[in-house]
C-alpha cells in the first residue's frame, strides 16, 4: 500500500444486538487502526458521519423500524457488508422469541397495551439487504475477525467456514460431554469458531454460534432423545438461537 | 531381527532416564475420567499404563492438527518445515504402530510431506503391549502384533518388560549396554509367548476379514447405510480420532498489513458436507449417508491404488467416540456377511 | 539438517498478460523464473496461489510450456476472484505440473476426438495445440466444442484459425446463441451429444474429453453408440484440490487421488471406481 493513498474506511454500526460485537471490535481496534480509518463507530467514538466506506461491520437483528432505516442506509453506503456475530447472521435469541409468538403479544406482555413501541419480527441482515460476508459469533472471535478484515482490505472474500464444534474439539483433544457425561451437547449441528469454548470446560454447547453447514437436526434430535431429553425440551435447545425454521420441518412433522 | 533383552518393572525409572536422555518423552495421561492423551511427561508416575486408546492418535505428534506450512512477505516465501527435534513417543500399542506404518506410507509416497517426515525421522518410537478391551478389534485386521513402525517394543512378561529392538535408532539407546538391561532366556521366551497367546484369547468380538472387499463391494446398497446415515450428525468425530486419517485442509491467514501471512493446514474431515464440493456447487458426495459409505469403504475395503491397504486398525477409536453409536465397526461388518448369507441361503432355496 | 523442503513452496511467477475473452474467462499468461513447468503435458494442472487466499487447482491450457504458461480461468470462487483483480506484473504463486495428463504415447498414430464442454475448453486447447504442433503423429482430428450460451465460446479467434485448416475437423455449438455467432460452422445449435452423433468418429478413435461433472454419462453413451472403446475414451475429472501431492484427500476418487493418478483417466479405469461420474447439484 502506498504511503500517499487515503487509508480504506470501515463503519462499525449496531442494531438490536448485546453489543457483544462492538466490543470485540472496540477490544481490537489498537491492531485495526494502521490500516483503516474508522468512518463512524457511535459504541467508540462522538464524531460520526454516514458517507461512502469500504467497509461496513453491523451486528444485532433487524427488531424495530429504526434498525430497518439504518441498515439500509448503510448498505447503500459500503462497498462490504459484514454481518458480525449471531443476531445480525441469524437473528440470535430475538427471532427465537418471535418464531414462537407473535411481536404484538409480546409488545402488550412486555411494554402494555397501547404503547408506542414499534416491533418488527427480529430477522437476520439478508432478510432485508444483501449481505456480502457473514461472520457468525456470540460474540464473534477476534482472530477470525482480524483475518476476515485482512482479506476484505484487499478486496479479497475471506475463507470462513461452517464446520461443526465438535471439530474444534476434537483438535483440542477433549473428552466428549455428549458421551462421556451425557450432556444435551449441540456440538454436532453448530458452527465452529469459539474453539469449543463450553466443552473444553466440561459444558454442552448450547449452539449459540448458530447452525454449521447442513446440520443434521433430525439426527441430533434421535440421539438426544435416546439420552432422555424430551422432543420438546430438544427442539427448544436447538432453536434458541435463531435458526432457521426450515431447517426444522422434518423434524416438527415427526 | 529385533534383539531382544528384558528389564524388571522396577528399573523402569532407569528406562525412563534413558528416553529422557533421548528426547523429551510423550506418553498417554490420562485427562478425564475415560480419556487420554499422549502428552509430554517429566516422570514415570504421569504415565497412565492402562490407557487402551487415547482419544487422539499417535499422528498428532507428527501430523498437528494445525501447523503452518509456509509464510511469505511481499514475493519472499519462507518454508516452515521444522527443524528435526529427537522426541520420544512411548506406549503405542500394536495397532496404533499399523496405524503409524499407514501415516508413514502415505506421507512420504508420492512427492514427500517434509512437514511430517521431519518431525517423524526424529522420533523414537517406544512400543508397549496391551490387553484387548470389548472395542479392540485389531485381530481381525490383523494389525494384533507389533510389525513396524516402533524402534522399541516392550511386552509386560509379569515382573519383567520384554525389549525388543527393531532399529539402530533404539540400538544406540543401549550402546553401552546399562546394567538394569539384562539378557534373555528360554523362559523368558516362554513367557512372551505365553503373553501374546493369552492376549489372542481375549479378543471378545472380532469378524474374519479375508471377504472385507468382496462384502463392501457387494452390499454397498445395503439397507443398513441408509439407516446409519439417518442417525450420522456429519460431525466428523470418526475422523480425527482415527490413527489413518490424513485428509486436511488448507488456510491462508492473510495479515492486516495487506503484504505478509501464512498459509496453515488444519485437520479435516470427509463427514463435512463441503468435502467433496466442486465449482458450480456439484457435490459427489452430498449426503450423510454417501459419506459416511465412503469413509467406511475407505477404512475396510481399503484403497483401490497402488497403496493396496486397509486403513482401518482395529482400535476401536470411532467405535467409542460416535455421538451416534453408528461406527461400531465389527457390528456392522458383522450385518453386511449376515446379509451376505442370508442371500446365499436364498439362492440355495 | 532438513532432509527435505515443504511441497507447499511455491515457484514465484508474474502475470504477464490479461485477455479477456468471454464474460468472466480470461486468459493469464503467466512467465515463471526457474522454467521449472517446462515439459508440462496437457491435461496436467498447478496450483495458483493469490497469497492471502489461497490456491485453486487450474488445468494448463498452453500445448508448450517454456518460460510462460498460460490459463484459462472462469470467475467463480474466492482465488478466481482475487486472480481477477489482479494486474500485469502482479505475483502469484505456482506449484506443479502435478497429475497424469493426457495419454499422448497412446494418442500416436491414431485418430483423435478432443471433446470440450464449457470451461473444459481449457485443457482440451492445450491438446489440441500439443498434437496441432506434431500433427505428423495423429491421424485424423475431430474437435468438439460445446457451450449453453454463444456468447460464452473461448478462443474465438483460435478456433476461426482452426476452422481454415485442413486438418482438423471442428463442430462447434451453443445450446442457445445468445450475444454474437459462432464462427462459421454448419449447425451452431445444440449440445455436445448431437455434435458426437454428427461426426465421423468410429471404433478407432481415441477420445479426449473434459466438461462439467454432469456432461460425462451423456458423452459416454455417445461415445459407446459409436462403439468407441472404453479403454480409448480419456475423462479429464475435476474435483476439490488443497495439496495436489496425494495427502490432503479431497480429491479421492473412489480409491485413487485425482491429483496424483488422474486427472486424466480412461473410462476402463474409471468403471473400477464408485462415485467419479454421479454427482449432485444443491
Amino acid at each position: 500500500m502506498s504511503t500517499n493513498q487515503p487509508l480504506p474506511r470501515i463503519a462499525v454500526h449496531s442494531l438490536t444486538g448485546c453489543a457483544g460485537e462492538l466490543l470485540v471490535i472496540l477490544e481490537n481496534l489498537d491492531k485495526l487502526l494502521p490500516f483503516v480509518h474508522v468512518t463512524s463507530f457511535p459504541f467508540a467514538q462522538g464524531k460520526n458521519e454516514i458517507r461512502p466506506v469500504d467497509i461496513t461491520f453491523v451486528e444485532g437483528s433487524v427488531s424495530q423500524p429504526h434498525d430497518l432505516e439504518k441498515l439500509t442506509e448503510l448498505r447503500a453506503n459500503t462497498r462490504w457488508l459484514v454481518a458480525v456475530g449471531n443476531c445480525a447472521v441469524w437473528g440470535c435469541v430475538q427471532r427465537a422469541g418471535c418464531n414462537h409468538c407473535s411481536v404484538q403479544k409480546m409488545i402488550d406482555a412486555v411494554y402494555g397495551t397501547n404503547s408506542p413501541i414499534e416491533a418488527l419480527p427480529a430477522a437476520p441482515l439478508d432478510h432485508y439487504v444483501p449481505v456480502d460476508v457473514k461472520l457468525s459469533g456470540c460474540p464473534i472471535d477476534a482472530t477470525q475477525f482480524l483475518a476476515v478484515t485482512a482479506n476484505l482490505l484487499r478486496d479479497h472474500l475471506p475463507y470462513v467456514t461452517h464446520k461443526p464444534v465438535c471439530l474444534e474439539c476434537k483438535l483440542k483433544e477433549n473428552g466428549c460431554v455428549l458421551i462421556e457425561k451425557n450432556l444435551p451437547c449441540l456440538g454436532p449441528v453448530t458452527a465452529a469458531g469459539c474453539g469449543a469454548l463450553c466443552p473444553s470446560v466440561g459444558a454442552a454447547c448450547y449452539g449459540c454460534w448458530g447452525p454449521c453447514e447442513e446440520p443434521q437436526m433430525e439426527a441430533m434430535a434421535t440421539i438426544l432423545s435416546e439420552k432422555g431429553y424430551q422432543l420438546d425440551e430438544v427442539l427448544g435447545r436447538l432453536q434458541a438461537f435463531g435458526a432457521p425454521k426450515e431447517l426444522f420441518v422434518r423434524l416438527e412433522k415427526s | 531381527m529385533d534383539i531382544c533383552y528384558k528389564f524388571s518393572k522396577e528399573s523402569f525409572l532407569d528406562f525412563f532416564k534413558l528416553m529422557q536422555s533421548f528426547g523429551q518423552v510423550h506418553a498417554p495421561v490420562r485427562v478425564s475420567e475415560q480419556s487420554f492423551s499422549f502428552r509430554p511427561v517429566e516422570k514415570p508416575e504421569q504415565i497412565a499404563f492402562e490407557a487402551l486408546r487415547t482419544i487422539l492418535p499417535p499422528k498428532k505428534m507428527f501430523f498437528p492438527q494445525r501447523e503452518t506450512l509456509i509464510s511469505y512477505s511481499g514475493k519472499e516465501v519462507k518454508d516452515h518445515t521444522p527443524e528435526p527435534l529427537a522426541q520420544v513417543l512411548f506406549g503405542v500399542h500394536p495397532c496404533d504402530l499399523a496405524g503409524l506404518g499407514i501415516m508413514d506410507n502415505i506421507f512420504s509416497a508420492g512427492p514427500p510431506d517434509s512437514h511430517y517426515l521431519a518431525r517423524r525421522q526424529a522420533t523414537l518410537v517406544v512400543g508397549l503391549s496391551c490387553m484387548p478391551d470389548k472395542h479392540c478389534f485389531c485381530n481381525s485386521m490383523g494389525t494384533d502384533f507389533p510389525h513396524s513402525a516402533y524402534d522399541i517394543f516392550l511386552t509386560d512378561i509379569g515382573e519383567d518388560y520384554y525389549l525388543q529392538i527393531a532399529t539402530t535408532l533404539g540400538e544406540k539407546l543401549f550402546d553401552p549396554k546399562p546394567d538394569f538391561i539384562k539378557t534373555i532366556d528360554d523362559q523368558d521366551n516362554q513367557s512372551y509367548k505365553d503373553f501374546w497367546t493369552n492376549r489372542d484369547k481375549a479378543f471378545t468380538s472380532n469378524f474374519k476379514s479375508d471377504n472385507l472387499k468382496q462384502i463392501f463391494d457387494l452390499e454397498k446398497d445395503n439397507p443398513v447405510w441408509e439407516e446409519l446415515g439417518k442417525r450420522c450428525l456429519s460431525c466428523g468425530n470418526c475422523t480425527p480420532v482415527c490413527p489413518t486419517c490424513y485428509c486436511f485442509d488448507v488456510i491462508d491467514v492473510a495479515s492486516l498489513d495487506g503484504n505478509s501471512g501464512s498459509r496453515e493446514r488444519e485437520w479435516d474431515s470427509c463427514q463435512f458436507t463441503g468435502f467433496a464440493k466442486v465449482s458450480g456447487d456439484f457435490n459427489f458426495r452430498p449426503g450423510p449417508v454417501d459419506r459416511l459409505k465412503f469413509w467406511y469403504r475407505h477404512k475396510l475395503h481399503g484403497f483401490d491404488d497402488s497403496y493396496g491397504l486397509k486403513t482401518c486398525v482395529g482400535c476401536g477409536r470411532c467405535t467409542v467416540s460416535c455421538p451416534a453409536d453408528i461406527d461400531d465397526i465389527v457390528g456392522v461388518v458383522l450385518r453386511l456377511q449376515a446379509s451376505q448369507n442370508e442371500s446365499k441361503k436364498d439362492e440355495s432355496a | 539438517m532438513k532432509a527435505l523442503n515443504s511441497g507447499f513452496v511455491p515457484i514465484k511467477g508474474t502475470l504477464r498478460s490479461i485477455v479477456p475473452m468471454a464474460q468472466d474467462n480470461y486468459l493469464f499468461q503467466i512467465s515463471v523464473e526457474d522454467g521449472s513447468l517446462s515439459g508440462c503435458q496437457p491435461g496436467q494442472f498447478i496450483m495458483l496461489w493469490i497469497p492471502g487466499v489461497g490456491e485453486a487447482a487450474i488445468s494448463v491450457c498452453s500445448g508448450q510450456v517454456d518460460g510462460t504458461l498460460e490459463l484459462c480461468v472462469r470467475k467463480v470462487g474466492r482465488v478466481t476472484s482475487a486472480l481477477f483483480q489482479l494486474e500485469e506484473g502482479s505475483f502469484v504463486g505456482l506449484r506443479g505440473p502435478f497429475g497424469h495428463g493426457f495419454p499422448l504415447d497412446e494418442y500416436k498414430g491414431k485418430d483423435l476426438c478432443l471433446i470440450a464442454g464449457g470451461l473444459g475448453v481449457a485443457p482440451i486447447r492445450s491438446l489440441w495445440q500439443y498434437v496441432l504442433a506434431h500433427r505428423e503423429n495423429y491421424g485424423k482430428i475431430i474437435l468438439i466444442y460445446g457451450m449453453r450460451h454463444s456468447i460464452d465460446l473461448l478462443f474465438r479467434q483460435e478456433l476461426r484459425v482452426l476452422l481454415r485448416r485442413h486438418d482438423i475437423d471442428v463442430y462447434i455449438a451453443a445450446e442457445e446463441i445468445v450475444g454474437p455467432d459462432l464462427p462459421p460452422v454448419p449447425e451452431q445449435l445444440g449440445r455436445v451429444t448431437d455434435m458426437i452423433k454428427l461426426a465421423p468418429i468410429d471404433q478407432n478413435f481415441q477420445v479426449a474429453v473434459c466438461g462439467p461433472p454432469v456432461m460425462y454419462q451423456y458423452v459416454i453413451e455417445e461415445l459407446l453408440a459409436k462403439n468407441v472403446r472404453q479403454s480409448d475414451i480419456w475423462l479429464s475429472l475435476e474435483r476439490h484440490m488443497k495439496c495436489g501431492m496425494g495427502k490432503c484427500g479431497h480429491c479421492f476418487v473412489g480409491g485413487k487421488f485425482a491429483c496424483q493418478e488422474g486427472p486424466v483417466f480412461s473410462l476402463l479405469e474409471l468403471n473400477l471406481l464408485p462415485e467419479v461420474i454421479e454427482c449432485h447439484r444443491k
